[in-house]
């Protein structure tokens, strides 16, 4: 419960930085926050203004997003909606923390464009440049900003290695990414399970029967129980 | 005039480019484009190209006119072809290096109108760019500013130990 109400703060604050960003932008008070946008409580308007603000998008994916607030965007938003109040304070609510380093962020975001790949990039693109990294670089990638952390097209990348390696079968369709999916941080699944693996002096590859292209087969069929396992809850921590 | 088709192409800022049918339709875009609507001396419009970067997506189908066209299941995140990630070729490797904006754009075009050679060559080159380099590194890179609490960045790294200790 607590790393779900993580995931919906740390989502309030990208969205308070970006309506920060946007107001600074157009070069107004911080106090005419609530007037200048003619509907400062419903996120499409929010969003379609500023659509390379952030990346957490959908991805081949029925609800890719954590936050109640964020599910709500894909159903048609009536005010009596159980998740509205979580909505409008996530929209009405600032975070003043965060909005204190809007100045800094947004002259220099104006300054030059941004040359975020995963601001500028529709995510199948990002899926294919970050497919192309090792682990070890993939894991890197992780410690860059808040962003790239929760990015969910990353994790998408994280999503496929595990799946690949883990299932012996490499022609096995893209996994099916769906809201549950997206909740899971694979990057710490997957890391977590090869490093018991290493633990345990036992060889990835046997363990899962998965044979590298070049490489005899391991033991066919050893992966399912193991898969079953608790790896597959939420894990995010 | 010239024996070979040609068509023309223009940009969004309305810069015409006439060019042999041949290289334009290594865009699936304007061949799929050509296929429908028949040959007709009207531009094509491609209104999310300008005029530099189609001047420089139309270079490397100039370049590459001839080459036989790509399998459609090379599929660049499997393992064969991730080992293959740092393969550009040379003339490619030339090609490519341009600014990071122009980087951005000419992916964006080749997504844009077809062109996966193209397309691939542009992620590749950035996969490259990212590799090798710490995550101080990839900020400069990318002009990323590194917005982590000491605490929260002490715990990916921590979660990370395994496959960064290697």
């Amino acid at each position: 419960m607590s790393a779900l109400l993580h995931d919906v703060l740390n989502k309030q604050i990208l969205e308070a930085d970006n309506l920060a960003t946007k107001l600074s932008n157009i070069k107004v008070d911080d106090t005419t926050t609530s007037t200048t946008d003619p509907n400062p409580l419903s996120p499409t308007s929010k969003r379609s203004s500023s659509p390379n603000s952030e990346d957490d998008e959908l991805i081949a994916v029925q609800s890719a997003v954590v936050s109640p607030r964020s599910a709500s965007r894909l159903v048609s938003r009536t005010p009596s909606r159980a998740t509205s109040p979580t909505r409008v304070g996530a929209a009405g609510r600032r975070t003043p923390g965060r909005l204190l380093l809007s100045p800094t962020k947004s002259s220099r975001s104006s300054k030059e464009p941004s040359r975020d790949p995963l601001k500028i990039l529709p995510s199948e693109i990002s899926q294919k440049i970050f497919g192309l990294l090792t682990i070890h670089q993939l894991a890197r990638c992780a410690r860059v900003c808040r962003k790239w952390s929760k990015s969910q097209t990353l994790n998408y990348v994280w999503f496929q290695h595990y799946r690949k390696e883990n299932f012996h079968d490499e022609s096995l369709p893209a996994g099916k990414w769906t809201r549950r999916e997206s909740k899971q941080n694979w990057r710490v699944t997957y890391l977590d399970l090869r490093k018991k693996d290493a633990q345990e002096g036992r060889d990835f590859f046997q363990r899962t029967g998965f044979s590298t292209p070049g490489g005899g087969g391991g033991g066919g069929g050893g992966g399912g129980d193991r898969l079953e396992g608790p790896s597959l809850l939420p894990d995010i921590t | 005039m010239s024996a070979a088709p040609q068509v023309t192409l223009e940009s969004s800022d309305g810069e015409k480019f006439k060019v042999d049918k041949e290289v334009a339709e290594r865009s699936v875009l304007i061949k799929n484009m050509i296929e429908d609507v028949g040959e007709s001396d009207n531009p094509i419009p491609l209104p999310n190209v300008n005029a530099s970067v189609l001047k420089k997506v139309l270079e490397y189908c100039e370049h590459h006119r001839g080459d036989p066209l790509p399998a459609a299941d090379a599929d660049p995140s499997n393992d064969d072809n991730r080992k293959r990630a740092t393969e550009i070729s040379d003339w490619d490797q030339k090609f490519i290096q341009v600014d990071q904006e122009m980087l951005f754009e000419i992916i964006l075009a080749a997504n844009y109108m077809d062109i996966k050679p193209l397309l691939d060559v542009g992620c590749k080159t950035v996969a490259n760019m990212i590799k090798g380099k710490t995550p101080e590194e990839i900020r400069k890179l990318f002009n990323i500013v590194n917005d982590f609490t000491p605490e929260e960045e002490a715990q990916i790294k921590k979660e990370n130990e395994w496959a960064e200790d290697r």
